[in-house]
């Protein structure tokens, strides 16, 4: 400030000067010029930017001015004038030049402080990523420990699952070998099973043969029970078959029909107690004696053959012929006659198994029904029973559909009447 | 500035005081300071087109003027050119060194206002 009053001061003392210098002559064109680009730098900010430059230009405009006092029109006046000019112009141009670099350091501060920006963003950024990064790390590690524990577990488990399985085969080995004993065990014992299955089997069925065979025996003897042709006596269980079921009149073989009634006896025969059993033939009072005899014997072997025919054992059977020693009933009736002719099967009783060996002497034997004198026409079972069984099985296909024996021919004409001569 | 200021008021002094001899000695440092601020300006570019290279022009052709006139023997006329010759060349520097600083605020503010538009 103080620079610019003494400014205007000078240029006040310059004016002065040149009034009274050369009043009338004007300034020159280069003077003028210096005028108005001084005014002009004055004004702009070089007073403010270029200091120095301003006040040369005043200096070299107050020279021109002192001049132009001096002589108006002089070289030296043109020539301060001109540099006056250039002066103040050239203050101008560095007041600018001095703002341009005012610009462009604050664009220079702009830019840094941009990059400041950025770079501070660039840092939030880094460090969010390195936030980021250590939060994902530490995750990975903690991943990679769960990782390696469980790597760890299952080695560990593989390795129980190895010894495991050492173990697990050894029992597996070791169970093996106690089913294979066990088997061999069962197998033994399947086999002790089965062989007492077989044996308690066929026992049963034994066992079971028997029974039915008892009953059908039992069977039997109910039948001939029932039918009143059984009954018990002294000397054992006796079976009566009339003669007219078995034979025809005078003959001595057995009718096909009689073989059925037979058959029921020789059923309960079986079922008889160990014992020989006895077979009696009788007859009526008709005709000779002997005769009567030998058909009586004749008849009791044909029987005898027959149950032997049936499965009795030979030697547990003895035939007998009584003849018309031992009648049932009074041989003067034809009904009398008719219970006479008989053949009787006597089975012994327990105990009472000596009455066959016995039976060749009736008259010890205390059973012996009638006081009658004892009868030499028993036979003994060596002789007769031999020779019997021999002859009539040859003949017997003959004899039964018709009968040639000679003391047969009578009562041909009358079967079915009671014959007198038997 | 300061030196043409001290050679104006010798120069002043010189004119006040009438005609000294011994100028030769004189003129020659007007010569060489002339000549040292063309060297500066054309150093700053001030011969590229533009009003930079208009005074650079102005003041080569005083210089040269100047020439003529010392080796014609008139010294004082002579000196006067020179300092004229020297505020051209000083003005024609100060020029170029605003259109460069021009350029460079430019280049600057330009790089700025890219850099603050990436952080928008």
């Amino acid at each position: 400030m103080r620079g610019v009053l003494s400014v205007a001061g000078s240029v006040g003392a310059l004016l002065l000067l040149g009034l009274v210098g050369c009043a009338s002559a004007p300034p020159p064109v280069e003077l003028q010029a210096a005028r108005l680009d001084y005014e002009r730098a004055r004004a702009s900010r070089a007073a403010e930017l270029a200091p120095d430059a301003l006040r040369d230009a005043r200096q070299a405009l107050e020279r021109a001015e002192h001049a132009f006092a001096y002589d108006a029109k002089s070289e030296e006046t043109r020539g301060w004038a001109y540099i006056a000019d250039r002066a103040a112009r050239e203050a101008e141009v560095q007041a600018r030049t001095v703002a341009f670099g005012h610009q462009r350091m604050a664009a220079v501060a702009a830019y840094q402080a941009a990059q400041a920006e950025l770079a501070r963003r660039a840092e939030q950024t880094a460090s969010q990523r390195a936030a980021e990064l250590s939060r994902v790390q530490g995750e990975l590690g903690e991943v990679r420990r769960q990782l390696a524990a469980q790597r760890e577990q299952l080695a560990s488990q593989g390795r129980q699952v190895e010894s495991g399985q050492g173990a697990l085969r050894e029992e597996r080995e070791a169970r093996a070998r106690r089913e294979a004993e066990l088997a061999a065990a069962e197998a033994r014992l399947e086999e002790r099973a089965q062989r007492l299955q077989e044996a308690t089997t066929s026992l049963e069925q034994e066992r079971r043969a028997r029974a039915e065979a008892e009953q059908r025996a039992s069977d039997a003897l109910t039948r001939l029970r029932e039918a009143g042709s059984v009954r018990e006596e002294a000397r054992g269980t006796v079976i009566t078959i009339p003669g007219s079921v078995l034979f025809r009149s005078g003959a001595s073989a057995l009718m096909p029909e009689s073989r059925e009634r037979l058959a029921e006896v020789a059923d309960a025969l079986r079922s008889a107690p160990e014992g020989t059993v006895i077979i009696e033939g009788h007859a009526d009072s008709v005709g000779p004696e002997d005769a009567n005899q030998q058909l009586s014997q004749r008849r009791a072997e044909e029987v005898r053959v027959y149950l032997i025919e049936r499965g009795m054992p030979a030697d547990r059977i003895i035939a007998v012929g009584r003849g018309e020693s031992q009648p049932l009933a009074s041989n003067d009736s034809a009904e009398g006659r008719a219970m006479n002719r008989r053949v009787e099967i006597i089975l012994p009783r327990a105990g009472t198994t000596a009455a066959p060996g016995s039976g060749q002497q009736p008259a010890q034997r205390p059973e012996t029904p009638s006081p009658q004198q004892p009868r030499p026409e028993v036979q003994q079972p060596a002789t007769p029973q031999r020779t019997p069984e021999a002859e009539p099985q040859p003949q017997k296909p003959e004899v039964a559909p018709q009968p040639q024996k000679p003391e047969v021919t009578p009562p041909e004409k009358t079967p079915e009447t009671d014959n007198p001569y038997e | 500035m300061r030196g043409m200021h001290a050679a104006g008021v010798a120069l002043l002094g010189a004119l006040i005081g009438g005609c000294a001899s011994g100028g030769n000695v004189a003129i020659e440092k007007h010569m060489t300071k002339t000549q040292a601020a063309i060297s500066a300006a054309e150093a700053a570019g001030a011969g590229q087109p533009g009003r930079a290279a208009l005074h650079l022009r102005l003041a080569r052709e005083q210089l040269a003027d100047a020439q003529k006139l010392i080796q014609a023997g008139e010294d004082e006329r002579a000196a006067m050119l020179l300092e004229r010759a020297r505020a051209d060349a000083e003005l024609s520097l100060a020029l170029a060194r605003e259109q460069r600083a021009a350029a460079e605020a430019r280049a600057a503010m330009d790089e700025a206002q890219a850099l603050q538009q990436r952080i928008r």
